[in-house]
């Protein structure tokens, strides 16, 4: 099930976020994921129109932080490590469904559970996107800092930026 | 035979720890450690880099409290440098740090210990998180949480140039300068952010120390300890965010003395336990007598409990008024001396009279003519060497230490972060509580397991820095081992 085809496109722009600590290894992946899906959409016009009106952006926080970026979008999908998964595994999911399942940032430092910053937003009446998905990037635990990615994480890159494009725009990529 | 309790993850607690209970063969307490894995390397990351790129890598290091990190190394790298800010900017990053300090609190009292302190450990357990919190304050204030969250945010964009992660500090002072305009919102923000405080305050009056229940919990003689205390003062001797002299005083109020950042290692050393890769910083001339109260014990505590311990009172009128208030109500006079407050959960309310303070001091700097002055920079001149910034973070004090060579580039770097000062007394509450609560034979349930967390998280501690910290809805489990390590029950909390 695409996320594109089960949300009506609004007036606000869609927002994909990459989250992660830039100067902890691996943990900074879903920064380069986001870097890379700027770099195709520049150089691939027909890409960018298929997407539509699009925003990025890079957060080291989750949980209440997260939740006021996105407050006022029609759609949003966050770019995670996963510690749970094996090096380079991709996983795409509802924020519902990671429930209990340790993606690195979206269960944020002095902070709640984005999942449940979000209950929170919708609690007070706050407008924040209805669905929520979540491209994830399977890490090795994260504990030396550093400005690289481990080759098996670094290789997982441009397929997660396919991962996302086919949530986008509900198609393949060839 | 000792039997081995463990509490893995620690739900609500920044970053990943796990508390191990070893149990004696009466399955009393005999020994608890609070163990902290380390992230390695950023030393080794920082030596090579221009030192004025400290203040923006280090805010890096922690998402939760990057503007403590942004502005201890700005006063690293300005001492560095031996150059001093123009006023006007040392007032821009106060008034930032300001803004920071509401908001940071503001998280800390609604989302984190507001289950705790609001809700009380015995509520249901699918209540116990902030939504539960909102639905008993009320969505009104619910919403002025977010709110107050969001202006906190606009504040350190408007100064500090982004949202979260500042990048205006730079050795001598500022980068940008703040219009009128952006004085006039931050002056708005502030007159809000000073009615939430009072709000607060008022919340907390009713909820806390006014119900004998709450009152009897929060500020149980359970999360006690009469250790020494340490937090940066002014002048004056009140307390200080952002510069001043580190004031310690004794378990019994008696002034140990005062030094200057750039002292620290006449003052602090560290121990080593086998257990753990942190280490357990004490008072030097005390020395270390083990995880052990009293004066002769140099465990030192830290955040809003060891500062407020640690100073004579707040600069600004209203929190003034607060402060009395709270020394009034849980302290008293011993030989004409003031005790400290031992009560760890007095934690909660110390952290309320700072986050009006902070809002009070925002009016005050909003309304200095000087704080819309374009002279924000004192552009360095002398060869770098060696430098050290402290400053408050929310959670305790903060040092950033470099050595560069002669052309600025770093060598060596030192951090002692605020809840590493706090680790030996974070462990020994974790021992009370767990002494107060574990006896023969053992009936560990959530409100067990709730009760020993409260005695942590009064500290509002953080050893995550931004990586992986733990999801609120991951259940928390307890296993119960031999000696052999053979499990012989799991307690999980779904």
């Amino acid at each position: 099930m695409s996320y594109a085809a089960t949300d009506t496109a609004g007036q606000r722009p869609t927002i994909v976020v990459g989250l992660g600590n830039p100067i902890l290894g691996d943990d900074a992946v879903g920064w380069r994921v986001v870097d890379a899906l700027e770099q195709r959409l520049a150089v691939d016009a027909s890409l960018s129109e298929a997407i539509g009106p699009i925003e990025t952006e890079r957060l080291a926080v989750g949980g209440l932080s997260l939740m006021e970026r996105l407050v006022g979008y029609q759609r949003a999908l966050l770019v995670d490590a996963d510690v749970t998964g094996s090096p380079g595994m991709i996983r795409v999911a509802p924020l519902e469904e990671l429930n209990g399942r340790p993606a690195a940032h979206l269960d944020s430092a002095h902070d709640v559970s984005a999942m449940r910053a979000i209950e929170v937003a919708r609690d007070l009446g706050t407008i924040v996107p209805r669905r929520i998905l979540v491209v994830t990037v399977g890490i090795p635990m994260a504990a030396l800092f550093g400005d690289t990615l481990s080759p098996a994480v670094a290789a997982a890159v441009e397929p997660a930026v396919d991962a996302i494009i086919v949530q986008l725009t509900g198609a393949a990529v060839t | 035979m000792t039997t081995r309790l463990t509490i893995d993850p620690i739900t609500r607690l920044e970053g990943h720890g796990k508390i191990e209970i070893f149990l004696d063969a009466n399955g009393d307490v005999d020994r608890t450690y609070f163990q902290i894995p380390e992230l390695r390397g950023f030393e080794a990351f920082c030596v090579g880099r221009p030192v004025e790129e400290m203040p923006s890598l280090t805010s890096r290091i922690c998402g939760v409290c990057p503007e403590a990190h942004h502005l201890a190394a700005a006063k690293a790298a300005d001492a560095v440098y031996g150059v001093t800010p123009p006023r006007p900017a040392l007032m821009l990053r106060e008034l930032m740090y300001d803004a920071f300090y509401v908001t940071d609190h503001t998280t800390h009292f609604y989302a984190l210990s507001g289950p705790d302190v609001i809700l009380g450990p015995d509520a249901p357990v699918a209540e116990r998180n902030i939504l539960g919190v909102i639905h008993k304050v009320g969505g009104e204030l619910g919403g002025r949480v977010i709110d107050t969250r969001r202006a906190g945010h606009r504040v350190i964009e408007i100064i500090g140039g982004r949202r979260v992660h500042p990048c205006t500090a730079v050795p001598g002072g500022m980068t940008k300068s703040l219009s009128v305009a952006e004085r006039d919102e931050i002056a708005q923000i502030a007159t809000q952010m000073l009615d939430f405080a009072s709000l607060s305050l008022e919340i907390f009056d009713q909820i806390v120390t006014g119900n004998p229940a709450t009152r009897d919990l929060v500020l149980s003689d359970l999360f006690r300890h009469e250790t020494y205390y340490a937090g940066l003062v002014d002048e004056s001797g009140k307390v200080a965010f952002l510069d001043g002299r580190i004031s310690v005083v004794a378990p019994d109020g008696e002034a140990l003395g005062t030094y200057a950042p750039a002292e620290y290692r006449d003052w602090i050393a560290e121990h080593v336990e086998p257990w753990t890769y942190l280490k357990f910083p004490y008072l030097k001339q005390i020395g270390w007598k083990g995880f052990v109260d009293g004066k002769d014990s140099g465990v030192y505590c830290v955040g809003p409990l060891g500062r407020l311990n640690a100073a004579t009172g707040m600069a600004t009128p209203r929190a003034h008024e607060a402060y009395e208030r709270y020394f009034a109500t849980l302290s008293s006079i011993v030989d004409g001396r003031r005790q400290p407050v031992h009560l760890r959960g007095a934690s909660h309310w110390a952290r309320l009279i700072e986050m009006l303070y902070a809002a009070e001091r925002m009016i005050e700097l909003v309304n200095d003519e000087e704080i819309t002055s374009t002279d924000v920079r004192a552009v360095p001149t002398a060869t770098p060497t060696e430098g050290v910034g402290t400053v408050e973070a929310p959670r305790g004090t903060l040092t950033h230490h470099y050595w560069t060579d002669e052309r600025g580039v770093v060598t060596r770097v030192n951090l002692i972060v605020g809840t590493t000062n706090n680790y030996a007394p974070i462990t020994m509450s974790i021992d009370r509580a767990a002494r107060g609560l574990i006896h023969h034979g053992v009936v560990v349930d959530n409100g067990l397991l709730d009760r020993i967390e409260m005695a942590f998280r009064a500290y509002d501690p953080c050893f995550g820095c931004a990586t992986h910290s733990l999801p609120g809805q991951m259940p928390l489990e307890v296993t119960l081992r031999g000696s052999d390590g053979a499990t012989i029950d799991v307690i999980r909390r779904d």
